[in-house]
């Protein structure tokens, strides 16, 4: 409590960097304790899961003593506040909870019914690097929250950190943070596109080909599903989220391209042309420009792609990605001169990466881009409710 | 502007619980003549000595008339295409720096070389030249990071190599399946099979690369190997120089077949027992 009472949201203060200290066994006691004390303040009873070791008459009479302060203070101050140390902890220090020490090869599973105690498998170009227990202070944020009745905090505290989470490539965190997200909120549009963004990364083939390539011990596997299974969900979620709110240029956009992806070239065309980007927006224009390219040659529109491709090359000029595909597009078609002139801008641009900005190097946790800015807004909303 | 993060974190379930000069001028045309790079072996051993008259070519079904056979005299460009995203550093990047060493090292006089480096950015290192220290210099001063772009980095390698006349042998050598290509593996085997380039590659491990590259190595007519280590990377190279070395250029220009779409080559010589490997057909425009 005095953490939470002493963390400044968005610091790395001396609150957080308790929190940080604190060890996976410590965090997984903690998480009854404070599941026990948002019983109480609610219901006013204990409720002690099966399995969960019961408490003692002393702390017991801490715990009731805490929640009859706090039920003085108001719930939502503690929940909120609470949330926001948790997060900043698992922002600022993603592997908090994961010394190496306590990363055992293959994780345990379960081993109380309420801490949850989910595991992941971090890669880095291709190579596994060993598994990990999941960030704690994620499911502590949530389980806070959910003591409340969702309000527009928690739906920006969700945005928030799914973006984060999206953008930082936490994959196995983000899949139950925003299944979450979608119970609480199945109408948010903004929400909805996250999920759509977390399932076009999950088909995307940095994550396909690690799941076929990396050696797990017996009776462990990466629980991703197939290519064509997460491109589906994330259509489904694109297509609900631009239900809920159609000027989501974006999520056209994306949909556009997992539509493309699955073959389905002219349903992505009209996607892709019918996506209302801002002139100045030329991130989008460029992904509009570039898809748009590859369904027109799929399609055999040799003259539609080269236009499109020469659109998103003429946005980011020092992009290899476009020249490749006009290239490639001369030599299928046979014009060897036009594939190797098209082909010089590559071969001429500087090796140094500040140097050449390719936006689809991006594209994949690019639906998380905003992440910064929503979490400014989410620090805004609680420094406005203290005022 | 890049978020890009080394790492990505994936859930897991437990079950328990849940040109030279010296071309011949027939080669500078890519429209009216074909040619095909063919290694000839017997028990392993490459057979020197074979004329055109020795070799019969199907296009399509329809025998042709070889018109020349050459081996050995024509310079080659060496194009080397060299994974150097993050999971090359260390040991497996020294070893791929004395390699790529060793074969310059093993080139002759009027061959090219040439190297493009890949993480998630494509980078000629040079262009194609005989002045070989340059090579050196540019694979020398490129280090490791990032993702793996392999497939740009074959198809920008294959156009080094047409944009030369000469005979051109790419080699490939990847640690990792491409994570960040915008070309796809359809449009860069599609690119190889209307390419004369002979493609050679070496991959560590087993992955979806594999079939990648031994698809684009077979549709032209190279091998793939896959190495356990990248300590013998070296031998590799060189094995991959050599029988290169050992290679006719089979040319004929077509007749009596249609022009466009895919043409089935079938390249065979009288000798019985020799083992032909040439790419398995091209695209014609």
């Amino acid at each position: 409590m005095a953490e939470i009472d002493r963390h400044e949201p968005g610091q790395t203060d001396a609150a957080a960097l308790t929190a940080v200290s604190w060890s996976r066994p410590q965090l997984e006691g903690l998480f009854v304790d404070v599941h026990t004390l948002l019983e109480l303040i609610n219901s006013g009873k204990v409720k002690v899961p099966p399995g969960v070791p019961s408490f003692s008459p002393e702390e017991l009479q801490q715990l009731q003593r805490i929640a009859t302060q706090e039920k003085t203070n108001g719930i939502t101050r503690l929940v909120k506040r609470g949330a926001l140390l948790h997060t900043d902890v698992a922002l600022l220090v993603p592997d908090a909870t994961d010394p190496a020490a306590d990363a055992p090869a293959v994780p345990k599973p379960h081993e109380t019914p309420i801490a949850p105690r989910g595991s992941s498998i971090r890669d880095a170009d291709g190579r596994n690097q060993g598994m990990r227990y999941s960030n704690l202070h994620w499911d502590f944020a949530r389980m806070l929250l959910d003591a409340v009745k969702p309000d527009e905090f928690a739906r920006v505290w969700y945005r928030a950190t799914a973006a984060w989470l999206t953008y930082r490539h936490q994959l196995s965190e983000a899949t139950p943070h925003l299944q979450r997200a979608r119970e609480i909120f199945p109408a948010d549009a903004g929400i909805l596109f996250y999920n759509g963004g977390l399932y076009e990364m999950l088909a995307a083939p940095r994550i396909q080909g690690f799941i076929r390539t990396t050696a797990l011990p017996d009776g462990v596997f990466i629980d991703v599903a197939s290519e064509r299974t997460n491109l589906r969900r994330a259509e489904g979620f694109f297509r609900r989220a631009l239900a809920l709110d159609p000027d989501l240029t974006e999520a056209r956009v994306r949909l556009g391209r997992v539509l493309g992806v699955q073959g389905r070239h002219e349903e992505a065309i009209r996607e892709l042309q019918a996506a209302n980007v801002a002139p100045d927006d030329s991130l989008l224009r460029y992904y509009t420009a570039l898809f748009l390219g590859a369904d027109e040659e799929a399609l055999g529109h040799a003259d539609r792609a080269r236009d499109a491709f020469g659109r998103a090359s003429a946005l980011y000029p020092r992009a290899q990605s476009p020249h490749l595909a006009l290239s490639q597009l001369a030599w299928r078609t046979g014009d060897r001169p036009g594939a190797l002139r098209a082909i010089q801008p590559v071969l001429a641009l500087p090796a140094d990466e500040d140097q050449r900005a390719d936006p689809w190097w991006d594209y994949y946790d690019g639906a998380g881009r905003d992440a910064d800015s929503q979490l400014d807004r989410l620090r805004g909303l609680q420094n406005g409710s203290r005022q | 502007m890049s978020a890009r993060t080394p790492a990505v974190l994936v859930g897991l379930m437990l079950v328990s619980s849940m040109p030279a000069a010296t071309q011949s001028p027939t080669f500078a045309s890519k429209v009216e003549a074909v040619r095909v790079d063919v290694l000839v072996t017997d028990r392993g051993t490459p057979v020197r000595g074979l004329q055109a008259a020795d070799f019969d070519v199907f296009d399509n079904g329809v025998r042709q008339r070889v018109d020349l056979v050459s081996f050995e005299q024509v310079p080659l460009n060496a194009v080397l295409v060299l994974d150097m995203s993050e999971s090359v550093a260390g040991e497996r990047l020294d070893n791929l720096r004395a390699a790529a060493r060793g074969l310059l090292d093993g080139l002759k006089a009027g061959d090219q070389a040439a190297v493009v480096s890949f993480s998630h950015v494509v980078v000629q290192g040079s262009g194609l030249t005989t002045n070989l220290d340059r090579v050196r210099s540019a694979f020398d001063q490129t280090e490791p990071r990032g993702e793996t772009s392999l497939l740009d980095g074959i198809y920008t390698g294959m156009m080094v190599g047409e944009s030369d006349v000469g005979r051109s042998l790419l080699i490939v050598f990847s640690d990792g399946f491409d994570t960040s290509s915008w070309l796809s593996s359809d449009a860069v085997l599609d690119a190889a099979k209307r390419s004369d380039i002979v493609v050679y590659s070496a991959a560590v491990g087993t992955s979806p690369k594999a079939t990648l590259l031994g698809d684009i190595s077979a549709s032209t007519g190279g091998t793939f190997y896959r190495i356990e280590s990248t300590k013998n990377l070296g031998a590799t190279f060189l094995g991959i120089l050599d029988e290169f070395r050992q290679r006719y250029l089979v040319s004929y220009s077509p007749q009596g077949v249609a022009k466009g779409g895919w043409h089935r080559l079938d390249v065979r010589v009288k000798e019985k027992s020799a083992v032909v490997k040439a790419r398995p057909g091209y695209f014609s425009n």
